[in-house]
């Protein structure tokens, strides 16, 4: 190709020479004239090879040189440009991530994808256990799994000799660890051989209570150790990851089945009526989710027909475990994902917005160098140039800010979010981000550029008409784009206001009781050493007497199971005596155990009769105390008091009735959202059981307080611990701690957009004033007083405002309405939220106003006019 | 120069010095033909398919390179030439107005 150039400027070069010498010119200096005429072959051979489009790397290097210089050159929007990107990417990229660990991440068991969890499903108990038998018939039945197992977690004490410590452990059938296909990091897992009933029992530590209770001790297999009073043979070490169901220890069953919760009773092979066994199990590998659904619902129609009386109307339910350990955060999530969604959208819009203003104001360098001759791919990859060096900065610095992110926000995280330490930044997600970003920046610069400069290819964008009328065009995307953020701000804005309000209504809840200077912990009794009931009602007598007794307390008592706390006390229909039920309607009621200084230690007063004192301490009379919402449930503006209740069978012998002798306030369990559940309190003296949660008053402080239960505790058994200590004011604050999280972030985002919204706002109508300061020349010029001026573009900025807003509205409403799980006492369409909302937007896009306008009255129409 | 590349062009094929005279001389010397853009534009326009080129003998027995026009270049020289027009009475408006 070059050498045919070469021909053709040699050709050119002798007609020149030929002539210049025709005209009398000296051969040799004609020669050289023609030569500078030329201006040099090699400038034109460089040029030819640029029109022909051939890059080399020089020019690529050149590219960028020019373009770090055209960005340098207006670092305020260069600067703004890269701060959105690294807000919009970094952000999103870290939710992503967050997201992405938790909901959507593999577990990392080597089955992770087979693994299924089983469920007894009745109307209101949809994630149910079941019964020994039941598990067995279960196992038996079933084909479509390759390995099923079932456990049971309880709490368990070990006993060292530096001391009790409780733990969380589980019981669980041989079969268990096979399921998730995980290997032992220490000696062997359980299996069917070695492990079953008959042998001697065994255990299987976590890796973290191995290190932590034992010291990582390289030979603690085969050592035993005491755990509730029984002695173990330790056969295994878990790996580091492996802690499912979030236990410390595996140990094995005298049974076929896991150890029941209560020992006694009958062989748990056998028993059909206690329902308390967990069942997971590996799919075979041809086997869906759905065909081992229609199986299991196969078996269980045979179960309730073999099995009227414990099997009426039940199901059998299966999840696969990665939604089953997600659940309950999965709404909140993929909330989170929708708003990582929206800021991302805005923040491109931004980017677009600033970078086609950029470009409207270049086109007239474009067109002139358009005309010099400069190629449409030279200018376009200039652009490609800016863009990329944008987005990548952006990129990188996005990339750092969502490790920092990501790291804060899982600091922030409450305790109960699900498999939080799976949670890393996910690169994928950042180039993912970067591309998009990239793809913006590229379109919204290319695009008027190239317009440009196809049609302007002569001079006419040299002149101020068609600048104006390509504007206009410009603009009117830019326009969309801010209508756009503004209108996505809002919707984050009423978001993170709804949930402010939630959270404002849940604080302000009365909880039934004062939790200021109160503390709890909870602890068990092993049946090894506390089997009979004298022992157990006796052990909790003495707490309270001493613990009352301490200087400083000023009251303390023992329940069952705290309020807000979820705790062990469920629900268990009784008979009130002289009320026959009606079907279905049985009398339904939480059931508690106190003792008689519980009441005043939690401050829950007492409405109607009497709460417990120390003369109920004998087995009779039987007394009980019942709260308001029973009292109401059941004796609807009458009295209770002197009513008699059992929960024995009352048609049956022996039956043991109990006196209503008081009413207590309520005091809310499950949370600050419940509404308050009717309960009957029984006394440890009359209905013992082995768990027990002791509460005590005091002004001390709260190391004080906490030293106080627990030496109380051991001085009267140095062999059990307690555990769960904390105050009543951190239990409350506790239970809001997911919406709490969900608030802060929700309200970063809502910020951010704001944010994002009025840069763009102010971008877009500074960029305007610029363009048409040769009007506004004019009109002052003539006369036009500054504040007019000011006015008309503060006009415009608040119409893109509202139109903004009403688009937010619209959008706002259905997007709301699915929050509307979380929210609490207000409404998804709240209407003081979106006014709040709506003020703040339309007061900040007027500050955003405020300097373009400002600039605008300001214009000089000696310098505007001349600029033309 | 694109335009009057083609115009050129239109009349008869002709090899790049060539049209260099024959602008100079059309114009009486108002228009100064720079070799190096001549030469970008009509590489230019080769690529986008308004002109072809193809190597002939010229009257001296020399190899050169012949541009003639292509259909694609025809329209693009109407189309330059209507907004020339355009571009020129808008022009004139303004230099009018100034005037009055």
């Amino acid at each position: 190709m070059d050498r045919e150039f070469r021909d053709e400027m040699a050709h050119h070069l002798e007609l020149e020479t030929r002539e210049l010498v025709q005209n009398g010119m000296d051969p040799v200096e004609a020669r050289r004239q023609a030569i500078m005429a030329f201006g040099g072959e090699e400038v034109y051979r460089e040029k030819a090879r640029d029109a022909r489009g051939t890059r080399s790397f020089e020019d690529l290097i050149q590219d960028i040189r020019h373009a770090l210089r055209t960005l340098r050159k207006s670092p305020l929007t260069s600067g703004v440009i890269l701060l959105v990107l690294t807000l919009g990417i970094g952000a999103s990229a870290s939710i992503f991530s967050v997201v992405d660990g938790i909901l959507f991440r593999p577990l990392p068991f080597p089955n992770a994808d087979g693994i299924v969890q089983v469920f007894s499903s009745e109307p209101d108990d949809p994630r149910g256990t079941f019964s020994g038998a039941d598990y067995l018939d279960i196992v038996a039945q079933s084909e479509a799994f390759q390995g099923m197992a079932g456990y049971q977690t309880r709490n368990i004490n070990l006993v060292q000799e530096t001391g009790p410590q409780r733990l969380r452990g589980a019981s669980v059938t041989p079969g268990f660890f096979q399921v998730f296909g995980v290997q032992p990091f220490l000696g062997r897992t359980l299996s069917p051989g070695a492990d079953g009933p008959g042998q001697a029992p065994t255990v299987v530590l976590s890796h973290g209570l191995w290190e932590s209770a034992f010291g990582a001790d390289a030979e603690i297999v085969g050592r035993v150790v005491d755990l509730n009073y029984q002695m173990r043979e330790v056969v295994g070490v878990m790996p580091p990851d492996f802690d499912y169901p979030g236990v410390s220890l595996w140990t094995s069953s005298a049974y076929n089945v896991p150890d029941p919760p209560v020992e006694g009773a009958e062989n748990p092979d056998l028993d059909r009526g206690a329902e308390y066994i967990s069942i997971i199990g590996h799919l075979q590998e041809s086997v869906s989710i759905e065909e081992a659904r229609a199986e299991l619902s196969l078996i269980s129609q045979r179960l309730n027909e073999d099995y009227p009386e414990v099997h009426e109307g039940e199901a059998i339910a299966a999840l696969p475990l990665q939604e089953v350990l997600t659940e309950s955060i999965r709404p909140t999530l993929q909330l989170l994902l929708a708003a990582v969604g929206i800021l991302l959208l805005v923040a491109c819009g931004n980017v677009a917005n600033l970078l086609l203003a950029r470009a409207s104001g270049r086109r007239q360098e474009m067109s002139l160098r358009r005309a010099l001759g400069a190629s449409r791919w030279r200018l376009a990859s200039q652009i490609l140039t800016e863009s990329t060096l944008l987005a990548g900065g952006g990129g990188i610095l996005g990339a750092l800010f969502a490790v920092g992110c990501t790291a804060g926000l899982m600091r922030l995280a409450p305790a109960g979010i699900p498999r939080a330490d799976e949670v890393g930044v996910d690169l994928r997600f950042v180039v993912f981000a970067t591309l998009i970003s990239l793809v913006v920046g590229v379109v919204s610069g290319l695009l008027p550029a190239l317009r440009s400069s196809q049609e302007d290819g002569g001079g006419g964008a040299l002149f101020s008409g068609t600048r104006q009328a390509g504007a206009r065009g410009r603009s009117r995307t830019r326009r969309a784009l801010i209508i756009g953020e503004v209108a996505f701000s809002l919707v984050l804005m009423v978001g993170a206001g709804l949930m402010v309000r939630t959270l404002l209504a849940l604080n302000r809840v009365d909880p039934g009781f004062q939790p200021e200077q109160t503390m709890a912990a909870h602890l068990f009794l092993p049946e090894a050493r506390y089997e009979s009931d004298a022992e157990i009602s006796d052990f909790a007598r003495r707490v309270e007497e001493s613990l009352r007794d301490r200087p400083g307390i000023q009251a303390a008592g023992l329940v069952l199971s705290l309020p807000i706390r979820a705790g062990l006390s469920g629900r268990f229909s009784f008979s009130i005596e002289g009320y026959v039920p009606q079907e279905g309607n049985e009398p339904f009621g939480g059931y508690q155990i106190a003792t008689p200084g519980y009441f005043e230690a939690l401050g829950i007063s007492t409405l109607r009769g009497r709460s417990f004192t120390e003369a109920d301490g004998a087995l009779d009379p039987r007394v009980v105390v019942v709260n308001e919402a029973l009292a109401e449930a059941f004796w609807p503006g009458g009295d209770p008091i002197g009513q008699r209740v059992t929960w024995d069978d009352p048609e049956g012998e022996d039956v043991e009735w109990s006196t209503i002798v008081g009413v207590v306030e309520n005091s809310l369990q499950g949370g600050l959202d419940q509404d308050p559940r009717p309960e009957v309190f029984r006394l440890y003296s009359q209905a013992p059981i082995s768990y027990m949660t002791v509460v005590a008053r005091g002004e001390m402080g709260t190391a004080a307080l906490a030293g106080a239960l627990r030496e109380t505790v051991l001085e009267i058994d140095g062999r059990i611990p307690l555990y769960g200590m904390a105050t009543m004011e951190e239990l409350l604050s506790d239970s809001l701690g997911q919406r709490r999280f969900f608030m802060s972030l929700l309200a970063t985002f809502a910020s951010m957009a704001l944010v994002l919204a009025a840069v763009g706002l102010y971008g877009v109508l500074r960029y305007g004033v610029s363009q048409r300061a040769r009007e506004v020349g004019i009109q002052v010029a003539l006369g036009a007083r500054a504040g007019r001026i000011a006015k008309g573009v503060v006009g415009e900025g608040l119409i893109l405002t509202l139109l903004g807003l009403a688009l937010g509205l619209a959008l706002a409403l259905p997007a709301t309405h699915f929050m509307s799980g979380l929210l609490f006492r207000i409404h998804s369409w709240d209407p003081a939220t979106y006014l709040i909302s709506g003020v703040i937007l339309t007061l900040v896009a007027a500050a955003a106003c405020g300097p373009p306008a400002f600039k605008a009255a300001r214009t000089d129409p000696m310098i505007a006019l001349r600029e033309e | 120069m694109d335009m009057l590349i083609l115009k050129v062009l239109e009349a008869e094929p002709m090899h790049g010095w060539g049209i260099t005279k024959r602008i100079q001389q059309e114009s009486e010397g108002a228009l100064q033909v720079n070799q190096g853009s001549l030469y970008t534009s009509l590489l230019r326009m080769t690529r986008n398919g308004w002109i072809k080129s193809e190597w002939r003998l010229t009257e001296n027995n020399r190899k050169a390179r012949y541009y003639s026009l292509s259909k694609a270049g025809k329209k693009q020289l109407g189309n330059e030439e209507a907004r020339w027009a355009r571009l020129a009475l808008g022009v004139e408006q303004i230099l009018g107005l100034g005037k009055g």
